[in-house]
């Protein structure tokens, strides 16, 4: 390289960043880091399989305990008691049991307090409030 | 501020000029140079625990290329949209005349004629001081192609330099 080569690099190597360059950096890396906190960041997969863990019990619990009917059947008699089995209903309180151990587990490592609350809490009692709900003996029937 | 951050800061402070220089160089514009120096810090960041110290300068080095070249692509491609198709547009990119460039006028339009490619291998063997050798393992290249590329760049901008090396030589004559 010559003298002129090298004359007309000088540039290159006098570049500084601009002012406050730093505090900036160190903004968005605080800012990556709190986006990064949150449970979608951290575990994406086990939120939606908690997820669908729960829709799944859901629908179970309610395809057993016969809110949800099929299409085409027809609505029981408004005075027609239940037709679920005890045996049935207690299965399907096992298998939510279940359900929900298993997606609480998941949210616990995913640390997150507002999915733990709802999965742990309202769900249970939503849950617990409509079973009691369909085979309360002093309830009038549906329509 | 955690004492991670704070640590991280010293990193910033020893590598954001070479870093920033790089990007600067690469696409001649200050803002998107330093959002794309910003953008290699906090991936460094991210992985802090796998980036040894002693590799931080080439990691970020090759990462900022990379960003460079990607955010230069990308602004191939919208010009594309706007005028028929040109496959080697991305190596004559028009960079833009930005009159808060930190590079002297007339060195930022010599290395407007350079591929952005050969702007980075500039950049980094002369701007940052990395040796060929060091270049062509940070890049996957051998160091007879990083030779070969700078020998064309610098003959590039030696040609691009010379009409405003006669006007200064013209104007110191003409001052003395």
């Amino acid at each position: 390289m010559t003298p002129d080569d090298r004359h007309d690099m000088e540039p290159l190597r006098r570049v500084k960043a601009p002012a406050g360059f730093t505090d900036r950096v160190l903004a968005a890396c605080a800012a990556d880091d709190a986006s990064r906190r949150t449970p979608f960041h951290r575990r994406p997969a086990a939120l939606w399989r908690a997820a669908g863990l729960g829709l799944a019990a859901v629908l179970a619990v309610l395809m057993l305990t016969g809110r949800v009917r099929s299409p085409g059947e027809r609505p029981q008699a408004s005075t027609a008691p239940s037709v679920v089995p005890e045996k049935d209903l207690q299965q399907a309180r096992r298998q939510l049991g279940w359900t929900l151990a298993v997606t609480t587990g998941v949210i616990d490592r995913s640390s997150d307090r507002a999915l733990r609350d709802i999965f742990d809490h309202r769900l249970p009692d939503a849950i617990n409030r409509s079973l009691h709900q369909t085979f309360d003996p002093n309830r009038k029937g549906r329509s | 501020m955690n004492s991670d951050l704070q640590e991280f800061a010293d990193v910033v402070r020893a590598h954001q000029d070479a870093v920033y220089g790089l990007a600067l160089a690469t696409v001649r514009d200050p803002d998107d140079a330093a959002d794309i120096a910003q953008e290699a810090f906090v991936r460094l960041w991210r992985r802090r625990d796998e980036v040894a110290a002693k590799a931080h300068r080439p990691w970020l080095m090759k990462v900022t290329r990379n960003l460079c070249l990607d955010h230069l692509r990308r602004r191939t491609r919208d010009l594309r949209r706007m005028g028929p198709h040109d496959p080697e547009a991305l190596d004559r990119v028009p960079a833009p005349a930005d009159p808060e460039s930190i590079l002297p006028d007339d060195f930022d339009r010599a290395l407007g004629a350079l591929s952005p490619r050969a702007r980075s291998l500039v950049s980094l063997h002369y701007g940052q001081g990395f040796k060929l050798d060091e270049i062509a393992a940070m890049l996957g290249m051998t160091t007879g192609a990083v030779k070969v590329a700078l020998h064309r760049a610098r003959r590039t901008l030696r040609q691009s330099l010379a009409p405003a090396r006669t006007l200064a030589g013209h104007g110191q004559e003409n001052g003395s």
